[in-house]
């Protein structure tokens, strides 16, 4: 390894990333999905679809609609549920040259602790991204998020079940984000990632319907990046675990922000629908801004807001 | 899987072609060397976060046709932009129409005729090809119109009055092509019933990603949910269902 691939190396509750540049689930199918359009081994890693017991088919169309800076979506965790993705897509997982988190999402806590329990057994994975903040189903997901003694509580119980590292990805849409890291943390969580989509809506005025057939969704894009920067922020001073920071990185610029907010890894999303090659951009971005400004590693800015 | 080129494009040329319609050529040699006849690419829209898919509509040499029509916010920004104006666009996405040996019959509603055009450029042998628009100041430029193309107007201001699909009606049975607007496309997917020959139809939809992985352009057909952007947006029509 060159001194380059040194300085971008990250470590998350042990397990090592090239970089810290990941893609977010939802936005990277499950990885083969997406090596046609970008080189994967450039990555940090990627996350996968959130995984439910059951396959989902997803909400009614539209799903998706275009607002400034951003968009909204309402797809619906569209998956096809647990046991087909251990049978059939794991296997192709296998050989993918970047590391892979393996997103869940339950309505219960037993269907989280079938989840973890299964996905536990595939050996190459290390991380697991606890999805407890989906704006776009009925039950579950951020029913779970929003309340620091269920949080704690499945943390608990998935913590005695698996060694793997478990990440508690969290809504923005709480009273006290600290509070909620806190008990995620205190439960057993190795790192926190923040945020999800902000729940949204948008209305045709002419004829009065909502423009997503699912009525609300979830706002992502450059809209949402600076609640993203403050709730990495203000988590970073009380949680001691690594934050891993998502929210409206379409720029190389963003990604080291959330970084210097306090973000040990960053995710993008639907960033990089608008351009393909911002992940790699923002890899060599990262590296010659360490270069320029005088930092030997990505370790050296986490955390480092000058007040 | 098919590479997809992620490039940032120069427009060379924009000319209007018909009332709020656009053609633009881009130098985008991955692209014009590998796309095929109903593939479309995802372009930067300057001020917008998501790019816009848009069908190819012709090749030549290292450069890409693209025919755009002002119909939303999007669209009216593509057709304002100057020549020489820069755009990153990524393609060739989706699948394409079929090779069809035989007779066919390429049915173009309004600005759905784009990449039919570059179908009959690659496959001008043994086809009728039929294109309606609402009245003849949509009517694309000539220029850009095959020799033997038919053409109806609603309003009947040029060729057969009517829409396409009655102008279709008047031809000998033969498979159908078809790319425009739903009403229409659940129309041509009943004369291909009723003439039991097969159709081919080029759907559009709103997209995130483009490359399959957003699931924002899913449409629920007769065999579970496709994606426009990767399943398409060409579908045979006996798989899907329309709600008009």
């Amino acid at each position: 390894m060159d001194n380059s691939a040194d300085k971008l190396r990250i470590e998350i509750a042990g397990q090592v990333f090239d970089n810290p540049v990941l893609l977010a689930s939802g936005t990277a199918g499950f990885g083969y999905d997406i090596a046609d359009v970008l080189d994967i081994s450039r990555l940090g890693g990627i996350v996968t679809k959130t995984i439910t017991p059951e396959p989902r088919d997803g909400n009614a169309s539209p799903r998706i609609w275009e607002t400034p800076s951003g968009m909204l979506n309402s797809i619906g965790l569209v998956n096809p549920g647990i046991d087909i993705f251990i049978k059939d897509i794991v296997p192709l997982l296998a050989d993918l040259p970047t590391e892979i988190v393996v997103s869940v999402g339950g309505n219960s806590e037993n269907e989280f602790i079938e989840l973890v329990e299964k996905v536990s057994a595939i050996d190459f994975v290390n991380a697991i991204e606890l999805n407890l903040s989906c704006p776009n189903v009925k039950e579950g997901g951020i029913h779970f998020g929003r309340n620091p003694d269920t949080v704690f509580s499945l943390l608990k119980k998935l913590r005695e079940i698996t060694k793997k590292s478990l990440w508690a990805k969290l809504s923005p849409q709480v009273t006290e984000i600290t509070e909620l890291g806190i008990s995620a943390s205190d439960g057993g969580a190795d790192a926190i990632s923040l945020i999800n989509t902000l729940p949204a809506m948008a209305i045709d005025i002419y004829t009065r319907k909502p423009r997503l057939g699912a009525i609300t969704g979830g706002l992502s894009g450059p809209a949402i990046h600076p609640v993203a920067v403050a709730m990495v922020y203000e988590s970073s001073k009380g949680i001691g675990i690594p934050i891993i920071g998502i929210g409206g990185c379409y720029r190389p610029e963003d990604f080291v922000e959330l970084i210097i907010a306090g973000a040990s890894a960053v995710q993008i999303g639907s960033g990089y629908f608008a351009d393909t090659n911002l992940p790699q951009r923002t890899v060599s971005f990262l590296d010659s801004y360490l270069i320029e400004n005088g930092f030997a590693n990505v370790a050296e800015i986490i955390g480092t807001v000058n007040i | 899987m098919n590479k997809k080129y992620d490039i940032e494009s120069a427009i060379l040329k924009n000319c209007i072609v018909a009332k709020d319609t656009i053609a633009m050529e881009f130098h985008a040699p991955q692209i014009a060397q590998n796309v095929l006849p109903g593939q479309f690419v995802m372009v930067e829209t300057p001020t917008k976060f998501l790019r816009r898919p848009l069908s190819v509509a012709g090749v030549d040499g290292n450069r890409i046709t693209l025919i755009i029509r002002k119909v939303g916010e999007g669209t009216k920004i593509l057709t304002s932009l100057r020549r020489n104006t820069r755009l990153k666009m990524l393609g060739p996405l989706g699948n394409s129409f079929p090779k069809i040996d035989g007779r066919k019959i390429l049915v173009a509603g309004g600005i759905g005729i784009a990449p039919l055009l570059l179908y009959a450029n690659c496959f001008p042998k043994n086809s009728d090809f039929v294109y309606g628009e609402k009245n003849s100041e949509y009517l694309l430029d000539e220029n850009y119109l095959p020799k033997n193309i038919k053409i109806s107007t609603d309003d009947g201001s040029r060729g057969f009055a009517g829409n396409v699909c009655d102008l279709s009606r008047t031809l000998e049975h033969a498979p159908i092509l078809a790319c425009g607007p739903e009403p229409m496309l659940a129309e041509v997917i009943n004369i291909a019933a009723e003439w039991n020959v097969p159709a081919f139809v080029s759907l559009e939809s709103r997209m995130a990603c483009g490359f399959g992985v957003c699931n924002g352009c899913a449409i629920e057909t007769t065999q579970g949910f496709k994606k426009i952007c990767t399943d398409g947006p060409v579908f045979p029509a006996e798989i899907l269902i329309f709600s008009i």
